[in-house]
């Protein structure tokens, strides 16, 4: 029995429901936690402290949930807005040096198998894209969202998402006209 | 599960939008909704629905009562005020640069309310 989000949410904001808030949980943490790994370049353990603070803030919230959008794509502008808020304050805390560091020893965005073709190169490519451009590319393509619901995630202009898009396709497209696989 | 065009050694426009829109992989669980649902234990939740105070309801015939006391006990003194003087002075109000210090208040004030809204939905 798939029982939609809204006759969940309406659960949870009538009786507090916290069964039918971990079926939401359970349902949305894959895309939501994808995203932040994304964001986070990979780093899991951040990624899933911010996406366990995302449904955390969404339940405190729920009662303001409009359903003008997905509740995916609400979930994922509260998880863009918890990561900004918290890099944020990492900027604050000057430890940048040392988050660069612990994310660049942890990218493991996806445990594939280390293997020398184009997919693999690509994928280290998509990571060498500039946040913005990775957020956009990851919402268009891999979660399917409209380029509408992606730039509301992002909480930017239709025309700046496009921008982005633009750019990490182009930047993507110059590494596979130079790409040789002997390298 | 690998398409033949992303391995192939001619990459293509094709491919990249093959890559791009290829599906990943659901991420499993592994104890994330029971962390969450634990973690969410030691949180208040804040009030869903929450019902109108008696105290509101009492304010508001309260108010309305000394509203309308007021107009009956003030009724006599304001037939006798010359409303024709406020005319002109509020003529003056026609001043574009009036007019215009106003629309910037008006505007001001819709701003942050449109923004703490924001920030009260999205900065959570």
């Amino acid at each position: 029995m798939n029982v939609a989000d809204t006759e969940l949410i309406v659960r949870v904001i009538g009786t507090d429901d916290r069964d039918a808030f971990g079926e939401l949980v359970q349902r949305h943490q894959s895309s939501v936690r994808r995203f932040l790994r994304y964001l986070t370049r990979g780093n899991a353990a951040w990624a899933d402290d911010l996406a366990q603070e995302t449904f955390i803030r969404a339940y405190q919230n729920l009662s303001r949930f409009r359903n003008e959008a997905s509740f995916s794509t609400w979930l994922l502008g509260i998880a863009h807005n918890q990561f900004r808020n918290d890099r944020r304050k990492q900027r604050q805390s000057q430890t940048e040096d040392v988050s660069n560091e612990l994310i660049a020893s942890s990218i493991s965005v996806e445990s594939e198998a280390p293997h020398s073709d184009l997919k693999h190169d690509l994928d280290a490519a998509l990571r060498q894209l500039s946040q913005d451009e990775q957020a956009a590319l990851h919402l268009c393509y891999r979660q399917g969202l409209s380029h509408h619901e992606a730039a509301s995630v992002l909480d930017s202009p239709i025309g700046t998402l496009k921008t982005h898009l633009a750019r990490g396709k182009e930047k993507l497209r110059q590494y596979l006209s130079a790409w040789n696989p002997q390298t | 599960m690998e398409s033949a065009d992303l391995n192939s050694s001619q990459p293509s426009d094709a491919a990249l939008e093959k890559f791009l829109s290829t599906p990943e992989a659901e991420l499993p669980d592994n104890g994330f909704t029971h962390r969450v649902l634990q973690a969410l234990s030691e949180v208040k939740a804040k009030p869903a629905l929450t019902p109108t105070p008696w105290y509101f309801y009492l304010r508001l015939v309260l108010a309305s009562l000394g509203t309308a006391a007021g107009i009956v006990l003030s009724w006599p003194q304001l037939q006798a005020v010359d409303f024709g003087k406020w005319e002109t002075q509020i003529s003056a109000l026609a001043n574009p640069a009036i007019l215009v210090l106003a629309a910037i208040a008006v505007l001001s004030v819709a701003y942050a309310l449109i923004t703490a809204d924001r920030d009260t939905l999205l900065d959570l």
